[in-house]
């Protein structure tokens, strides 16, 4: 049942701003929250023993063949039921977001540090560097850098899936959006509108990452390839 | 120092000294075992049995923290093995700073010291390592073991990746640190460095030290028909 | 030195915005509010939707249930938006005591949650002007006139597939409109909900309803699975404002004007 009410332009872009807000806040929460727990995960998987390996292993494996709604419904429907605790819908969304992209990121981590050769591992150890003082000053360094376009691509994923996260409650833009196709019936405009800020908010990060590329880069090796988003 | 190895087929038994201020090369044909033994000799890969003392110590045994004995024998690859994210300054300075824990100045001044011992063109000190010729990367690596002050480097085959004209460079270099009396251990197939620079050749067959002797003496007058078939061959290939 | 400072940069920038997140999601005080949770997904108008020109989520849905939650003596409501599909795990979650949401009673659903008794019988009623000697007694009666609906609507959907080839159909934009119609003779009959037409044959008396199209749609209020307390409050409720002058006001707030 459409209401056909009209809806100002400023009104319209106040409501869907507002739910840009959410994405980007969202978003970037998750994006960290992957970051800080991808990371030592794909360290697990490249330099941890049989148990660590397979226990990091077993994690991404799990978190990346479930899809993003069922995290959702497990950590915001079914953990309250089976533990008692209850997290905030805001909370249990980036927790959902961000460990789901851990999962990815470890993936991104993983391969990264494996491109970083044996061979320079082992000049660092002749040096007398330790397996931390190498992972540390030359493995990380470059893994990070050789990440970049990945990591970027990951991150306009997760901005991208942050709608899945109004099934549990979170207004962002996609519902902003919805919310004005129902109240006014003109789909086409609303969620053209919604899709004009995505784009807004994904094309400057495609700069940002050649921009980035360019600076982080290791110079001469074109280790920073060509950002796909 | 002496070193004794029993690892499978790759080092069956081998044992040698090699003296403060000496320099040994080590010949042979390849899968010969000599990259193992100068893996070894830091515990990069790990012997199955036998020891190696090293100033008094015995590197294989438990109690030893193998990072310092590493931080003491500096080691040049074939392959160069230089930090890619890093410049030409700064893969020297590393391994004082980090290892050693010495200041940034320190390093810096160490690491410009040691780029200048093996003629690193000034312009080529901020470059990275994708930007400089194979014979600059090499002579970095051997700049980044020098700063280190190791009392003894080990070098594996560090011309074979490249072209002749390269090679040269980093040999005057070499030739130049056996002048000056810093230990080496060379695994090589430049006969031309032996003879002019070892005090002993070593050629290794099939694991084991198959002959050994002055350098004058093993490749102008081999004994057995494994060397002289093999310096034969080198000859060949150098013609 | 930089790792230090851009491992500090991102700590920082983290905690800032855990600091604006949260200002705006954790904020539940513990008052001894009585305070009743309502799931509902609002883009479902007029039952719930979002009111552009204030952000609130409003809708006949939601004064109902605000009604509802006043007389068992809540303090207030705090309503919840999500998506239609998640309603019903939220309840069994407990993220929320009620869901209303234009949600019909069906019997999968009663499977998993308990329904209040029906508030809104989507059945088509079929209004004429008092007088006009036209007699409905099954939808083919209809067959030949000219028929009034509101667009978007289960009744212009419904005669739209029953009556398209053989009645003229007029669409308007608000229930009032297709009344307004009726009343000037530029329709014979109007098809629509029947709580609505039930309201427009009291406000209006040249109008009645002469026939009823069984939709089986039945809204109810929905609560978690054997919480008979709250939902004999609901009951209770319900009946003493559908038998009040409350609700007809209600009906014509959202479907009359």
């Amino acid at each position: 049942m459409l209401m056909g009410t009209a809806v100002s332009l400023n009104v319209a872009m106040g409501m869907l701003l507002e739910g840009a807000k959410m994405t980007v806040v969202l978003s970037v929460l998750s994006i960290i929250l992957g970051l800080l727990v991808g990371l030592p995960v794909a360290i697990m998987e490249t330099y941890g023993g049989k148990v660590l390996r397979y226990m990091a292993m077993l994690y991404e494996g799990t978190l990346r063949g479930i899809p993003l709604l069922a995290i959702y419904m497990v950590i915001f429907f079914s953990m309250p039921l089976l533990t008692g605790i209850g997290l905030p819908a805001f909370w249990a969304a980036v927790i959902g977001l961000g460990m789901r992209s851990s999962a990815y990121q470890s993936q991104i981590f993983r391969s990264t540090i494996q491109a970083v050769g044996a061979g320079q591992i082992e000049a660092a150890y002749s040096l007398g560097m330790s397996k931390l003082e190498t992972l540390r000053h030359i493995v990380l360094p470059q893994a990070m850098r050789m990440a970049v376009p990945a990591w970027m691509n990951e991150y306009v994923i997760v901005l991208k899936d942050t709608s899945i996260a109004l099934a549990i409650g979170i207004v962002e833009l996609t519902r902003q959006a919805q919310y004005l196709v129902s109240i006014t019936g003109e789909p086409f405009r609303y969620y053209g509108l919604a899709a004009f800020l995505y784009l807004v908010m994904v094309l400057p990060l495609t700069y940002l990452a050649g921009a980035l590329a360019k600076k982080y880069g290791i110079k001469g090796t074109g280790g920073t390839s060509n950002v796909r988003i | 120092m002496k070193k004794k190895f029993g690892e499978k087929t790759v080092l069956e038994g081998v044992s040698f000294s090699v003296k403060m201020g000496e320099t040994k090369v080590i010949i042979g044909p390849s899968g010969a075992g000599k990259s193992t033994l100068l893996r070894c000799i830091n515990r990069l890969v790990e012997p199955d049995e036998g020891e190696i003392i090293f100033d008094g110590i015995n590197v294989l045994s438990k109690d030893v923290d193998i990072r310092k004995i590493r931080a003491r024998i500096g080691f040049v690859f074939q392959h160069f093995n230089l930090f890619k994210h890093l410049t030409a300054v700064e893969n020297v300075k590393i391994g004082p700073k980090v290892v050693k824990g010495l200041s940034d100045e320190e390093a810096e001044r160490i690491a410009i010291k040691a780029l200048k011992a093996v003629h690193l063109e000034e312009d080529a000190f901020e470059k990275y390592p994708a930007e400089l010729s194979g014979g600059q990367q090499q002579r970095v690596a051997i700049a980044r073991a020098l700063a280190m002050e190791p009392d003894i480097i080990l070098f594996d085959e560090p011309t074979s990746a490249l072209d002749p004209q390269l090679a040269g460079e980093v040999l005057d270099v070499m030739r130049e640190l056996a002048r000056k009396k810093v230990t080496m251990l060379v695994v090589t197939h430049e006969i031309g460095f032996a003879l002019n620079a070892a005090d002993e050749v070593l050629f290794f067959y099939n694991g084991r030290i198959w002959e050994r002797g002055e350098p004058r003496e093993l490749l102008y007058k081999p004994k057995r028909e494994e060397t002289k078939s093999f310096l034969k061959r080198i000859a060949d290939l150098s013609l | 030195m930089r790792n230090i400072t851009a491992y500090l940069s991102v700590v920082l920038v983290v905690s800032l915005l855990l600091a604006v997140a949260s200002s705006g999601c954790i904020g539940t005080g513990t008052t001894q509010e009585k305070v009743l949770v309502v799931g509902t997904s609002a883009d479902f108008p007029p039952f719930e939707y979002k009111n552009a020109s204030n952000g609130q989520i409003t809708g006949f849905d939601i004064d109902l249930i605000k009604l509802v939650a006043k007389k068992m003596g809540y303090d207030r409501v705090e309503i919840k938006d999500m998506d239609f599909d998640s309603l019903i795990p939220a309840l069994q979650a407990g993220k929320v005591d009620v869901v209303i949401a234009g949600m019909t009673i069906t019997p999968e659903r009663e499977k998993v949650v308990d329904f209040s008794i029906p508030y809104w019988e989507a059945d088509q009623a079929v209004l004429v002007r008092k007088g006009s000697g036209i007699k409905v007694s099954s939808v083919e009666d209809l067959k030949g006139k000219k028929i009034g609906v509101e667009k978007g609507t289960t009744g212009a959907i419904y005669v739209k597939k029953h009556l398209g080839n053989s009645s003229t159909i007029k669409e308007y934009p608000t229930y009032v409109a297709a009344i307004e119609a009726l009343l000037n003779g530029q329709v014979d009959a109007v098809v629509l909900d029947s709580p609505v037409a039930e309201m427009f044959s009291k406000k209006y008396n040249s109008v009645e309803i002469v026939y009823t199209i069984k939709t089986g749609e039945h809204y109810g209020i929905a609560v978690k699975k054997g919480n008979k307390k709250l939902l004999d409050g609901i009951n209770k409720a319900l009946k003493e404002i559908m038998n009040s002058p409350e609700w007809n006001k209600l009906v014509e707030k959202y479907f009359g004007s």
